[in-house]
C-alpha cells in the first residue's frame, strides 16, 4: 500500500457555500501575502465552478491582482497527472482515428463479432461513429481500471465474450499502431503509470468537492508524491463519511435521510407548470426580501427544462439565462457548414436551396453575384415549381436559366476543386476554413456584442477544430472527401456551447451536476425527478447493463448515497430552497419522484407518495402577459380598386361563386402559394402538358386523320417534345413515369380522336386566348378565356370541348350545378360562357358544350356533352351577370364556406377558426 | 405476514368488459406481487398509451399510500388481495420495496419496452446509435418516406428495362390504370401495406396464384375458330328462332376473345354458366358441343384474369421490398427510427434466438422478467406477440420458480386490427399450461340503462336481420358476450334511438363523398342542433360525439360551429386555426419563401407584419433573412416568444394562450428538428393538435379515438351507411385460417365475383369479411359503452328524399336489413311498427331525460387567469454583477475587442499569431542575459513545445540569438542588480467589472527587506518598427501596458511609479518606455 502523507482533508463545513469556504481558505494559505498561487492545481467538479472559484479569489484578493492556480475541471485533472515515462499520449481525435481503421480493416470474421452490421467501407463517418462508441467504452472501462482485455476475460456472457475477444484483438492492432508511431494511449498510459507507480505532477494538487473520484483518478492521486490537499464539502463531525481523498464512503451515507422540508417540495404536471412554479418561487423569494437576480440559480435536474423556464422567467420580465450557453449545432456557421456538406453531396436541388436560405450564404451570394435585388430564393421556388428540379442538377432551363446558372457556380464556389476526391484528412482542414473565409471573410467582428458572438465563438472553435484535423498524424489520418471531412469538423464542435457572455445581473439556470458548488442564496431545482436525479447510468450499446453489473462499473446505490449527500449539503446553508416535481415530461411520459425526496421517514414517504398521486386539477400555466383589449388578427377586409373590374377569365366566375373574398384574394390582388416541395407534375401542370400536347391535332396535317396508330405516334412525340421543353433532359423520375401514363392515356385517346373524324367532325379551332364583351347594364364587361377546342360538324354543327385530365372523368353538370334543397345553381360557368367567347367565330347558341375526358381508366374515355337547355343557358347568363354586377360594385365580402378541400388560403380565411363568424364580423369592424 | 402463506398466483387471463375497472385488475395484481416480496424491477407491466401507464404506477402508489395510512382504504387493500388483514408495517414494505426500486420499475409502455430491449442490442440488430423515435404521421417521416419513394423510382428506372416495368408496376398497382399522381400513389400504398410486407416479407407467400393454363395464341386462334364455325348451329327456341341473347353473348365472345379483352369474356354470361357448367343460359340449352367449345376460351380468360393478378400482387410485393430498403436506409442514416421499427427489429431478431434471446435481453437489462402484465391485450399486435411470447413461454413453461403470466383486455373492444391488432391472441395465451381465464361484466362506468340498451343489442345478434349475411360473425361475438351489470345501481340513465331529419339534398346513403364532406347537410344540421338542445339539457356535463370517420368528425365540427357550439376534436384542435398563430405560421413559412405572395400579405395585414415592419413595404428579402437569421441564433421558441411578448396587446386571451402553447411547440421542435427548413416548421406544427386550457364539454371524435374514454353523455349520429365488406386500406388480403395462423398466401384484393375464382382468394376474402364483421361489431361496443349516463343513437329517416329533390312516397325498406349499424340497432332496439320512416321520430327510449336532476348543479368552469399577476420586482445591486463577470484578456480591455473573421480563420500553422508564440517560448528561455545564453537547441525545443508548425525553428532560433546579442536588448535583460525574475507569469485581477486573465512575459523586481521596491516590467513584441511607425506601435500597445502595470502594482504591493513598464521589438533591437 502506498503511503498517503502527501494528502491531506481538510474540511469546509456546511455552514455556507463551499466555493467561499474555499476561496477562503486559498487566500489564507498566502501567509507572505504573495497572492502567487502558480503553482497549485486545484481541480473542482466542473466548469462553472472553475469560472466562479476564480470570480471569488480575485473578489476576495481585496483588489489585487493575484497570480492564479491552474483550475481544472474533474474531467481535465487525469491529463494534467501523467506518467513520466511512456512516450506521448495520442490526442483524442488520433485515437479515434486510429480505431476507425482498426475496425474498418479487422476483416469480416473480427468485425461481425462487434458489428454484425458494420457501414460499407467508404462511409467513413459510420466508422467514426462506431470507433466513437468504442472510445466511449474504453473511457468508462478506463476510469475503473479496467482495460478491454479484462473485459474480455471476465465477460462469460456469450454475446458479450465473443464480442469483447473480438475487441480484444483490435484493441491489440490499435495500441500497435499507436507505438509504432510513438504514442500510447491514453487509458493505458494511466494504467502502466498507476501500476509501475510513475505518476508525478509538478503541482500541488487541491481537489474541491470530488466526492466521487474515479478508481483510476483515486489510484493516480494516489501514486503521487508531490501534496495534495483534498477539500472536503463536509462538517469535521462527517470525517468518517470520507476516504483519503475526499472521495464518498457509500456505507457510511446510503441510510441516511435527505432532511427536506415538505414546503420546500412542490409537484406539477408538465414542463411548462414547473416552469410556473420556478416562478412562483422566485416571487415568493422577492416578496420576502430585496432579492437580485443573481442572488438566484434555477437547478436542472432535466435539461430540457431550460428552456420553459427561461422562456417563463424572460417573459414575466426577468433577466434569465443558461449557465450552459446555447448549444454549438445551431450555431450560423456550424449550420454553414453542415448544408455546404449536404450540397456537395451529389449537388442535389434540395441542398441548395437549403444552402441559399443560410441568411449568411444569401448575404454572401448578393456580394459574390454583384446582384442584391434579385430574389434568389423565389427564382428558385418558382423554378422548383415550373420545371421540377433535377436532383442532381445538371442544366437550368426557362427565361431565368442564366440568373440561376451564376447562383449555382456562386453556391459551388464554396466547395473546394474537386470536393469528391478522397484526400488525407489534415488537407482538407484549410479547404474547409476557405469555404468560411469565403463568407465570412472581411467582417469585423465585436468580441462582446451579442450578435456577433454568435459567430465569433463558433469560428474560433471551429478554427480550433481545424488546427487539430490539419496537425493529425499522417498514420491515422484517413484518406475522405470533403464532405466526410466536414461531418467530422461539425461533429467535434457540436457539443461545445457558446456561453452567455455575463456581465448582467440574471438568475442563472444551471445542469444538475454543476449545482453542487453553486454558492447563490437562492435556490430551485425542477425536474426532481426519477431518471434525472440521480442521473442513472447511460446504457450503452458495448456496455450494457448486465455487462457493467458484472463488472461492477454500475453502482447505482452509489450514485444515491452521493446525490443524497449532495442534496443534503446544498440545503444546509441555504433558506430560500424550492424542488420542483414533474408528472409528465414534455412527450407526455409519465415521471416518478426522485428518489432523494423520498429518502425519508415512513410517515413523511407516504405523505410525499400521497401528494404525488393526488388527484389535481390540470394547472393552469401561469399567464404571463397581458392580453390587449381586442384581438387584433382580423381578416384583411377587401380594399376597393379606384377603377372597378371590368374583365374577367371564365374560369374565375366559380371562384366567385364559390366565394368572393378568396376570388378578391386569387384574382384581384393576384395572391398564391410558393413553395419548392413538388416531386412531379401538379394536376394543373399535368393537364397544361396534355393539352401542349393535344394542340397538334389541330394542325392541317392530322385533322383529317383517322389512323389511330398514326394519331398516337404524333401524340407521343409531341408529348415528348412538349416534356422535354418544360423540364428538360433529366427530370425526376416520378415525372417520367407521369409522362408515361399519359401517353397511356392520349393512346385510347387517340382511337377516341379517330373515330370521331371519321364520324364527321373537324377541329376548327385550336385553345387560343379569346375575348368577349358583353353588356351588363348598359355596361360593357370582358370575358376572357382559352376554349381548348372548337369543332365543327357538317350536320351537327359546333361543339366547343374542354380537356380534362383528372384521374376520374367528369360531368359539365357535376361540375356546373349544385343541388341546394332541391333548387339547382350554378356554380360554374366555363362551358355556358365559352357560347360568349366563341360567337363572334359565329358559333351559334345550340352549340355542344362538353367535356372531352382522358381519365386514368382508359375505357372512360369519351365525350361528356351538357344536357343544358335554352332555359337553362339563360340561367346561367343570369347568374353571370350577377357575377359581374356583384365583381364591378367590389362586393368581395363575406367570405363563404370553405372549400372542402385545403387550398393554401385556408389560414388567411380563418377556415378552421372556432369562432369564424364572430371573426368575419370583427374584422368589418376593425379590419382595414 | 411471511411469504410462505401465499399461494403461487395463478397465470391469468382476465376479459374485462367496457367500464370494468381493467387498471383496477391489472394494480392489484401488482400490489399481490410486491406483497410476495416479488423483485419490482423483474415485473414488466406493459400498456399501449403513456396516459395508460401514468394511471397504473400513480394507482400502485397510490393504493399503497393510502393503506399505509389505514382504516377503509387498508381494508378495501387487503380485500383486494384477499388477505385477512394487512398491517401497516405490511403496506410500508411492500411501498418501499417499490419507491427503493423506483429507478428500475418496468411500468411502461410496450413502446417503452421495445426501446429499452432494442437499444440493448443496438449493434446486434444494426441499429443506428443514440436513435431518435418519430411517428409515421409525422412531417419528417412523410418527408422521408417522399425521398425513399424517389430513390426506389430513381434505382428502378436506371436498372435495365426498369422504367418499362416501373410503369407496369404502377399501372398494376391501381388495377391496370394510368394514374397522375406517382409519389402520392406510392405513398398511400406503402404506408397501407408496410406493416403487412414487414409481417410477411417472403416472396413466395406472394406469388401463390396458381397457373391454370393459359393458352398459346395458336390454341386460342384454333378455339376461336372452331366457335366461329358454330354460327349455324346456334340453339333455336320451339319457333325455330334462335336465342337472340345466346346469340349476342356468343359475338361478344369472339369479338372480345379477338381484341383479347379477356376480362369482358370473364364477365360474359354465357361464359359465366360455361364455367358454372350450368345446362342453360336464359332459356337457351347448352348443349355439350357448346359447352366443349366455349369451355377453352373461359378457363383461358379465367386463367389471363388470374395471372393478371399474380402480376399485381407481385409488382406490389417488388414495390414494397424496395420502398422498405431505401426508407430504412434513409431512416437509419439519419438516426432516427419509427415506434414500428422497434417491434419489427426484435420481432426479426429476438424470437429466433428462443430461450436464450430472453436470457440475453434479461442480462443486458439486467432484469429477468419474472413477472408479464400485459394490458389492452387485445390490441396487441402478432409482432409485438412475437418478441412477448418468448417471455410468456419462459414463464409459463417454468412451474418451479414463481413466475406469473397476467393478461387483461377485452376482445369486444378489438378496434385496432388495422393497426395489426389481434384478439385472437386472447384465446391463443389462454390455451397456455396453467392460464385460468376471468370474465369480469360489471360496469363502474355506466348506468344500467345504458347497459341495458347493450345487453339488448349485443345478446341479440345472432337473430338480428341486419346481420344476416354474417351469421357466424355475428354468432360467435355473442358467445363471447356476458350480460352486463351496472355497479352503481341506482345511477340514472337515459337512451334513444331516434330519426333525424328527412333528407332533401342529393339522397345521400350515407357513404361520405370526400368531396363535399366539409359541407354539412341536413342530417349533420340536425345533429348540430340536437347537440345544442342537448348542452342545454345537461349542463355542464360532458357530451361525446362519435364518428366514423375523421371527414364525418370535421363536416360536423363544421355544423356545430355554425351554430356556435364550442366543441373540440380529441386531443385539442390543431392551433394554427388560432388566427394570431396562423400569423404567426405565415411569417416562417414566409420567411422559407419570400415569394409566397399570400404569406407574405397575411402577415403583412396582422400586427405581426407591424412588427416586422413589412407594412413599411421594406425590403421584403431582407426581412425573411432577417427570420431566418433569428431563428438559427436564438431557436425557434425564443424567436417566437419575443413577438409573442411585443403581440401580447394586439391579442385576445385566447389567442394569446394559443400563442403560448405555440412556444411549447416550438421548444419541443428545437429539441429535435431545428435544422431543418422553416417551413417543415409551420407543417409540424400544423399537425399537432393542443388541448386548449378550457376544454369544451362537446368533443367529437372518431370511436378510434374515443378508446378508453368515457362521457356523461354519447350521441351516435354516424349509424348509416353500409358497413363495407372491407376496409379501405385493405389492398391484400391473407390467407390464412385465423388471424394468429400462419399466412398461406397474400393476394391483392379483388372484387366479390373475382374472389370467386380460387379456393385460395375466396378463402382469404371470406376470411378477411368475417375479421371485418368482428370489428364491426368491436366497434359499436365501444361506441356504445362510452357512455355513463345518456346514451343518443341518431339514425337516417328511412323515407329518404330523391335525386330530384323532392321525398318519394315510397320509403325504402332496405335501411332496417341492410349491413347498417342503424339497421342492426333498428332489429334490436325498436319496438313493433318503429321502423322510422320519418324524420324526428323516437324509436326507443329507456331511463329518463332529465337524468342530470335538479340537486345536481354544473361543476364551476375551470377558472382561467386573464391578467398576469403582479410583476415580479428584483433589486439590482449597484456596481458589478455578482457573479458571471465577462471575462477577458488585457489586449481585449481597451477597445481592441473587434476582431477580424479572417484573422478568426486563420489556421495556417506559419500565421503571424504563431510566429509570435515561438518567439515568446524561446525568449522565455532567457534568463538575466548577463549571466549566460540559452543554448540553441533549448530554444528550437520551446518553439516546438508550441506545437506543430511550419516555422523553421532552428532559422527562428537563430534570430533570437541574433537579437540577444544587440546593445539595446542586452542592456534591458541584465540583472542590473535585481534579485528575482518572473518569466511568463500568468496573473488574474478584477478590473472594470471584468475578470482580467494574462501573462506577464517578464518582470525584474528588487526586494528589501522582503518588500519589493522596484520592478521592471518587459513586453515583447515581434513587430517590426522604425523612427517613423515606433511612436503609433507604442500607442497600440500603451492601454495595454499601463493595465499590466497596474496589475502588477497590486500583485507586488509598490506603486505604479516604481514599476518601469519597457517595450521591447525585438527584431529591430527597440526600447520603448511606457509612461
Ligand atoms: S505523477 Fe502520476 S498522478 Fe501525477 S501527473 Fe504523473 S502520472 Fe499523474
Amino acid at each position: 500500500m502506498a503511503s498517503l502523507d502527501h494528502i491531506e482533508r481538510v474540511f469546509l463545513g456546511c455552514d455556507r457555500p463551499a466555493l467561499h469556504a474555499a476561496a477562503d481558505w486559498l487566500l489564507a494559505r498566502e501567509r507572505d501575502g504573495s497572492l502567487d498561487m502558480g503553482e497549485l492545481l486545484i481541480a473542482v467538479p466542473g466548469g462553472r465552478a472553475k469560472r466562479r472559484l476564480e470570480e471569488l479569489l480575485a473578489e476576495r484578493s481585496a483588489g489585487r491582482a493575484l497570480i492564479p492556480p491552474r483550475v481544472v475541471t474533474i474531467a481535465g485533472l487525469a491529463d494534467r497527472v501523467l506518467p513520466e515515462s511512456g512516450g506521448p499520449i495520442a490526442s483524442r481525435l488520433t485515437s479515434m482515428l486510429a480505431w476507425s481503421s482498426v475496425l474498418r480493416e479487422a476483416g469480416d470474421a473480427l468485425l461481425s463479432a462487434v458489428v454484425p452490421y458494420p457501414p460499407p467501407r467508404d462511409d467513413w463517418p459510420g466508422w467514426w461513429t462506431l470507433a466513437e462508441q468504442v472510445m466511449q467504452a474504453a473511457d468508462e472501462l478506463g476510469a475503473h481500471q479496467l482495460a478491454v482485455e479484462d473485459v474480455a476475460t471476465r465477460a462469460t456472457q456469450p454475446g458479450d465474450h465473443a464480442r469483447w475477444q473480438a475487441l480484444r484483438g483490435l484493441a491489440e492492432r490499435y495500441e500497435a499502431m499507436l507505438s509504432e508511431h510513438g504514442l500510447t494511449d491514453r487509458h493505458r498510459a494511466r494504467l502502466d503509470g498507476v501500476r509501475t507507480r510513475s505518476c508525478a505532477c509538478n503541482h500541488h494538487i487541491v481537489l474541491l468537492g470530488l466526492a466521487d473520484l474515479s478508481p483510476m483518478l483515486s489510484a493516480m492521486l494516489k501514486c503521487l508524491s508531490t501534496p495534495v490537499d483534498a477539500l472536503v464539502v463536509a462538517d469535521p463531525t462527517d470525517a468518517d463519511g470520507f476516504d483519503a481523498l475526499g472521495g464518498l464512503v457509500q456505507s457510511y451515507w446510503q441510510h441516511r435521510n435527505v432532511v427536506i422540508d415538505d414546503g420546500m417540495i412542490q409537484v406539477c404536471d408538465r414542463p411548462i407548470d414547473q416552469a410556473g412554479a420556478v416562478l412562483e418561487a422566485v416571487r415568493g423569494w422577492s416578496e420576502a426580501l430585496p432579492t437580485s437576480a443573481d442572488e438566484i440559480t434555477i437547478g436542472l435536474g432535466d435539461e430540457k427544462l431550460a428552456s420553459p423556464i427561461e422562456r417563463t422567467l424572460s417573459l414575466a420580465g426577468l433577466p434569465a439565462r443558461s449557465a450552459a450557453g446555447r448549444s454549438m449545432a445551431g450555431a450560423r456557421p456550424v449550420q454553414l457548414l453542415r448544408v455546404v456538406a449536404a450540397f456537395a453531396n451529389g449537388m442535389r436541388f434540395d441542398a441548395l436551396a437549403t444552402l441559399l436560405r443560410h441568411p449568411d450564404c444569401e448575404a454572401w451570394i448578393e456580394t459574390r453575384t454583384g446582384d442584391t435585388a434579385r430574389p434568389w430564393l423565389t427564382l428558385l421556388d418558382r423554378y422548383a415549381t415550373d420545371h421540377l428540379a433535377a436532383r442532381p442538377i445538371a442544366g437550368w432551363l426557362g427565361e431565368e436559366a442564366e440568373a440561376l446558372q451564376r447562383v449555382y457556380q456562386a453556391a459551388c464556389s464554396l466547395l473546394p476543386d474537386q470536393a469528391d476526391a478522397l484526400r488525407p484528412l489534415q488537407q482538407w482542414a484549410d479547404p474547409i476554413a476557405q469555404t468560411l473565409r469565403e463568407v465570412y471573410g472581411g467582417q469585423t467582428l465585436q468580441r462582446y456584442a451579442e450578435t456577433d458572438r454568435a459567430l465569433v465563438v463558433p469560428l474560433e472553435q471551429i478554427a480550433q477544430a481545424l488546427q487539430v484535423l490539419a496537425a493529425t498524424e499522417p498514420f491515422a489520418a484517413p484518406h475522405c472527401t470533403f464532405a466526410q471531412a466536414v461531418t467530422l469538423v461539425v461533429s467535434q464542435v457540436s457539443g461545445q456551447a457558446i456561453p452567455a457572455p455575463g456581465g448582467e445581473a440574471s438568475i442563472e439556470l444551471v445542469g444538475y451536476l454543476e449545482l453542487f458548488l453553486d454558492d447563490a442564496p437562492r435556490l430551485a431545482i425542477a425536474g426532481m425527478n426519477e431518471q434525472h436525479v440521480p442521473e442513472p447510468p447511460r446504457a450503452s450499446a458495448l456496455l450494457s447493463e448486465g455487462l457493467r453489473r458484472s463488472l461492477g462499473l454500475t453502482d447505482d446505490a452509489q450514485r444515491l448515497a452521493r446525490d443524497g449527500y449532495a442534496l443534503t449539503t446544498m440545503l444546509a446553508w441555504r433558506d430560500g430552497v424550492k424542488l420542483v416535481v414533474g408528472r409528465r415530461s414534455a412527450d407526455g411520459d409519465p415521471l416518478l419522484p426522485s428518489r432523494l425526496l423520498l429518502k425519508t421517514d415512513d410517515d413523511t414517504l407516504v405523505r410525499r407518495i400521497s401528494d404525488f398521486v393526488a388527484e389535481q386539477n390540470e394547472t393552469q400555466a401561469p399567464m404571463l402577459l397581458t392580453p390587449g383589449k381586442h384581438d387584433r388578427f382580423l381578416m384583411p377586409m377587401p380594399v376597393l380598386t379606384p377603377e372597378p373590374i371590368a374583365s374577367m377569365r371564365v374560369t374565375a366566375f366559380r371562384d366567385y361563386l364559390a366565394c368572393p373574398y378568396r376570388f378578391y384574394l386569387k384574382h384581384v390582388l393576384k395572391l398564391d402559394v410558393l413553395d419548392d416541395r413538388a416531386t412531379e407534375l401538379s394536376a394543373r401542370r399535368f393537364g397544361t402538358l396534355a393539352h401542349d400536347t393535344l394542340r397538334i391535332l389541330a394542325g392541317d396535317d392530322l385533322r383529317a386523320e383517322t389512323s389511330p396508330k398514326i394519331l398516337s405516334d404524333r401524340l407521343g412525340s409531341a408529348l415528348d417534345q412538349a416534356f422535354a421543353k418544360r423540364y428538360g433532359k433529366t427530370p425526376p423520375v416520378a415525372a417520367l413515369v407521369q409522362v408515361e401514363q399519359l401517353r397511356y392515356r392520349l393512346q385510347a385517346y387517340a382511337k377516341v380522336h379517330a373515330d370521331e373524324v371519321l364520324a364527321g367532325w373537324r377541329i376548327e379551332h385550336e385553345e387560343k386566348t379569346r375575348r368577349a364583351e358583353v353588356l351588363v347594364d348598359g355596361e360593357p364587361f370582358t370575358i376572357r378565356g382559352q376554349i381548348d377546342r372548337i369543332d365543327l360538324h357538317p350536320e351537327l354543327g359546333h361543339r366547343l370541348i374542354d380537356y380534362k385530365t383528372s384521374d376520374t372523368p367528369k360531368q359539365p353538370s357535376q361540375t356546373h350545378l349544385k343541388t341546394i334543397e332541391g333548387v339547382q345553381h350554378w356554380v360554374d360557368l366555363q362551358l355556358p360562357l365559352y357560347l360568349d367567347l366563341s360567337r363572334e367565330l359565329g358559333v351559334g347558341e345550340t352549340a355542344q358544350l362538353g367535356y372531352m375526358n382522358l381519365p386514368k381508366k382508359v375505357s372512360e374515355t369519351r365525350l361528356a356533352i351538357a344536357d343544358w337547355d335554352a332555359g337553362m343557358l339563360s340561367a346561367a347568363r343570369e347568374q353571370r351577370d350577377e357575377v359581374i354586377r356583384q365583381v364591378r360594385a367590389g362586393v368581395f365580402w363575406p367570405p363563404k364556406q370553405p372549400p372542402a378541400f385545403e387550398d393554401g388560403f385556408g389560414g388567411l380565411c380563418a377556415d378552421d377558426v372556432a369562432d369564424r363568424a364572430a371573426l368575419i364580423k370583427a374584422s368589418e369592424g376593425g379590419g382595414g | 405476514m411471511n411469504q410462505s402463506r401465499f399461494n403461487p398466483l395463478p397465470h391469468q387471463v382476465v376479459r374485462a368488459s367496457a367500464g370494468a375497472g381493467k387498471t383496477y385488475q391489472l394494480t392489484t395484481r401488482y400490489l399481490d406481487l410486491l406483497m410476495r416480496q416479488e423483485v419490482p424491477a423483474n415485473i414488466l407491466a406493459t400498456t399501449f398509451t403513456r396516459k395508460a401507464a401514468g394511471e397504473v404506477l400513480a394507482r400502485v402508489l397510490g393504493r399503497l399510500a393510502s393503506a399505509c395510512a389505514g382504516g377503509h382504504e387498508r381494508q378495501q387493500l387487503a380485500d383486494a388481495l384477499r388477505q385477512s388483514d394487512l398491517s401497516r408495517a405490511d403496506c410500508l414494505r411492500m411501498l418501499r420495496s417499490l419507491t427503493d426500486g423506483l429507478n428500475r420499475l418496468a411500468v411502461g409502455t410496450i413502446d417503452g419496452f421495445f426501446n429499452r430491449a432494442a437499444r440493448a442490442f443496438t449493434m446486434d440488430l444494426g441499429l443506428p446509435p443514440d436513435p431518435r423515435l418519430i411517428d409515421e404521421g409525422s412531417p419528417l417521416a412523410q418527408q422521408m418516406r417522399s425521398d425513399a419513394i424517389q430513390s426506389v423510382l430513381g434505382e428502378e428506372a436506371e436498372s435495365d428495362g426498369g422504367m418499362v416495368t416501373l410503369i407496369e408496376m404502377l399501372r398494376r398497382l391501381h388495377h391496370d390504370t394510368a394514374q397522375r399522381s406517382v409519389t402520392d400513389a406510392i405513398d398511400q400504398v406503402v404506408k397501407d401495406l408496410g406493416e403487412v410486407y414487414r409481417g410477411y416479407p417472403d416472396p413466395v407467400l406472394w406469388d401463390q396464384l396458381p397457373d391454370t393454363g393459359l393458352l398459346t395464341k395458336e390454341l386460342i386462334d384454333a378455339a376461336l375458330e372452331r366457335l366461329d364455325a358454330m354460327r349455324d348451329q346456334l340453339p333455336t327456341n320451339g319457333k325455330g328462332q334462335v336465342y337472340s341473347g345466346f346469340r349476342d353473348r356468343y359475338e361478344e365472345i369472339i369479338s372480345d376473345a379477338r381484341l383479347g379483352h379477356w376480362d369482358s369474356v370473364l364477365d360474359n354470361g354465357l361464359v359465366v354458366k360455361v364455367i358454372e357448367d350450368a345446362e342453360k343460359y336464359g332459356h337457351a340449352p347448352i348443349s355439350e358441343g357448346w359447352q366443349s367449345a366455349v369451355h377453352p376460351l373461359a378457363v383461358h380468360a379465367r386463367a389471363a384474369r388470374l395471372k393478371a393478378l399474380a402480376d399485381q400482387t407481385q409488382a406490389t410485393h417488388k414495390l414494397l421490398a424496395l420502398f422498405d430498403r431505401h426508407y430504412k436506409e434513409r431512416r437509419f442514416a439519419q438516426r432516427v427510427l419509427l415506434f414500428s421499427d422497434l417491434t419489427n427489429v426484435l420481432a426479426d431478431g429476438l424470437p429466433g434466438m428462443g430461450e436464450a434471446g430472453v436470457d440475453e435481453l434479461s442480462y443486458r437489462l439486467d432484469a429477468k422478467v419474472t413477472h408479464l402484465l400485459l394490458d389492452e391485450f387485445q390490441d396487441t399486435s402478432l409482432r409485438q406477440w412475437a418478441v412477448l411470447e418468448p417471455f410468456a413461454q419462459q414463464i409459463t413453461d417454468n412451474f418451479e420458480d414463481s413466475r406469473g403470466l397476467f393478461c387483461v383486455g377485452d376482445t369486444k373492444q378489438a378496434i385496432y386490427g388495422w393497426r395489426g391488432g389481434c384478439a385472437e391472441l386472447f384465446d391463443a395465451v389462454g390455451a397456455l399450461p396453467g392460464v385460468e381465464e376471468t370474465t369480469l361484466s360489471k360496469s363502474y362506468r355506466s348506468s344500467q340503462a345504458v347497459l341495458d340498451a347493450v345487453n339488448q343489442v349485443f345478446t341479440s345478434l345472432d337473430g338480428n336481420a341486419a346481420l344476416k349475411d354474417c351469421k357466424d360473425a355475428a354468432e360467435n361475438w355473442q358467445a363471447g358476450f356476458e350480460h352486463h351489470r351496472a355497479a352503481q345501481e341506482q345511477l340514472p340513465g337515459h337512451v334513444v334511438l331516434q330519426t333525424t331529419d328527412v333528407d332533401t339534398g342529393n339522397g345521400s346513403s350515407g357513404m361520405i363523398d370526400e368531396e363535399t364532406a366539409a359541407t354539412p347537410d341536413a342530417h349533420a344540421h340536425y345533429v348540430a342542433g340536437y347537440i345544442r338542445d342537448l348542452t342545454q339539457q345537461l349542463p355542464g356535463q360532458t357530451i361525446g360525439v362519435l364518428m366514423r370517420s375523421r371527414a364525418k368528425a370535421r363536416m360536423l365540427m363544421h355544423a356545430l360551429r355554425s351554430l356556435g357550439i364550442k366543441a373540440a376534436e380529441e386531443g385539442g384542435n390543431p392551433i394554427s386555426h388560432t388566427p394570431a398563430v396562423a400569423a404567426v405560421l405565415a411569417a416562417i413559412q414566409f420567411a422559407d419563401h419570400p415569394g409566397d405572395s399570400l404569406a407574405r400579405f397575411h402577415v403583412s395585414n396582422s400586427p405581426l407584419g407591424e412588427l416586422l415592419g413589412m407594412d413599411r413595404a421594406a425590403d421584403v428579402s431582407a426581412i425573411a433573412r432577417g427570420v431566418r437569421r433569428s431563428l438559427m441564433d436564438r431557436g425557434y421558441a425564443a424567436l417566437i416568444a419575443d413577438w409573442t411578448e411585443r403581440l401580447a396587446p394586439s391579442c385576445g386571451a385566447g389567442s394569446l394562450r394559443r400563442l403560448m402553447q405555440l412556444i411549447e411547440l416550438a421548444e419541443h421542435f428545437d429539441d429535435g428538428d431545428a435544422t431543418l427548413r422553416p417551413s417543415f416548421f409551420v407543417q409540424t406544427v400544423q399537425a399537432a393538435k393542443v388541448e386548449d386550457a378550457s376544454p369544451a364539454l362537446v368533443r367529437v371524435m372518431t370511436i378510434h379515438a374515443s378508446k378508453g374514454l368515457e362521457f356523461d353523455a354519447v350521441v351516435l349520429p354516424d349509424l348509416d351507411g353500409t358497413l363495407s365488406g372491407q376496409d379501405h386500406r385493405d389492398l391484400v388480403v391473407l390467407d390464412r385460417d385465423s388471424p394468429i395462423e400462419p399466412v398461406r398466401g397474400v393476394y391483392r384484393r379483388v372484387s366479390k365475383e373475382l374472389a370467386g375464382l380460387t379456393p385460395e382468394l375466396k378463402r382469404a376474402h371470406a376470411q378477411r369479411a368475417y375479421e371485418k364483421r368482428t370489428e364491426d361489431l368491436c366497434l359499436l361496443y365501444v361506441a356504445m359503452t362510452r357512455a355513463r349516463q345518456g346514451l343518443h343513437l341518431l339514425v337516417r329517416p328511412l323515407r329518404q328524399g330523391a335525386r330530384s329533390g323532392k321525398p318519394t312516397g315510397k320509403p325504402t325498406g332496405t335501411g332496417l336489413t341492410n349491413l347498417s349499424y342503424a339497421a342492426i340497432l333498428r332489429q334490436a332496439l325498436r319496438e313493433d311498427g318503429g321502423e322510422g320512416f320519418e324524420g324526428d321520430e323516437c324509436l326507443f327510449e329507456s331511463g329518463s331525460a332529465d337524468w342530470v336532476g335538479a340537486d345536481r348543479s354544473p361543476p364551476p368552469a375551470t377558472q382561467i387567469l386573464l391578467r398576469p399577476p403582479e410583476p415580479i420586482k428584483l433589486v439590482s445591486k449597484p456596481g458589478h454583477a455578482a457573479r458571471t463577470w465577462v471575462k477577458a484578456s488585457p489586449s481585449e480591455m481597451h477597445n481592441q475587442s473587434r476582431i477580424s473573421a479572417d484573422e478568426l480563420l486563420s489556421i495556417a500553422p506559419s500565421g503571424g499569431q504563431h510566429y509570435g508564440s515561438v518567439v515568446h517560448a524561446m525568449f522565455e528561455q532567457v534568463g538575466f542575459i548577463d549571466e549566460g545564453l540559452p543554448e540553441a537547441e533549448a530554444l528550437r525545443a520551446a518553439g516546438e513545445s508550441v506545437g506543430r508548425s511550419t516555422i523553421d525553428l532552428e532559422e527562428t532560433a537563430r534570430s533570437v540569438l541574433k537579437s540577444l546579442g544587440h546593445p539595446n536588448t542586452i542592456a534591458l535583460l541584465r540583472r542590473g542588480g535585481a534579485d528575482t525574475l518572473w518569466r511568463e507569469r500568468r496573473f488574474m485581477a478584477r478590473l472594470e467589472d471584468r475578470l482580467i486573465t494574462g501573462t506577464f512575459d517578464r518582470v525584474h523586481l528588487w526586494h528589501e527587506r522582503n518588500k519589493t521596491v522596484r520592478a521592471v516590467l518587459i513586453d515583447y513584441k515581434t513587430d517590426r518598427v522604425d523612427d517613423d511607425s515606433i511612436d503609433s506601435a507604442v500607442e497600440r500597445y500603451a492601454d495595454q501596458l499601463r493595465l499590466y502595470r497596474r496589475a502588477l502594482s497590486t500583485l507586488i504591493d509598490i506603486d505604479q511609479a516604481a514599476i518601469e513598464t519597457k517595450l521591447l521589438f525585438i527584431g529591430d533591437d527597440r526600447i520603448a518606455s511606457v509612461a
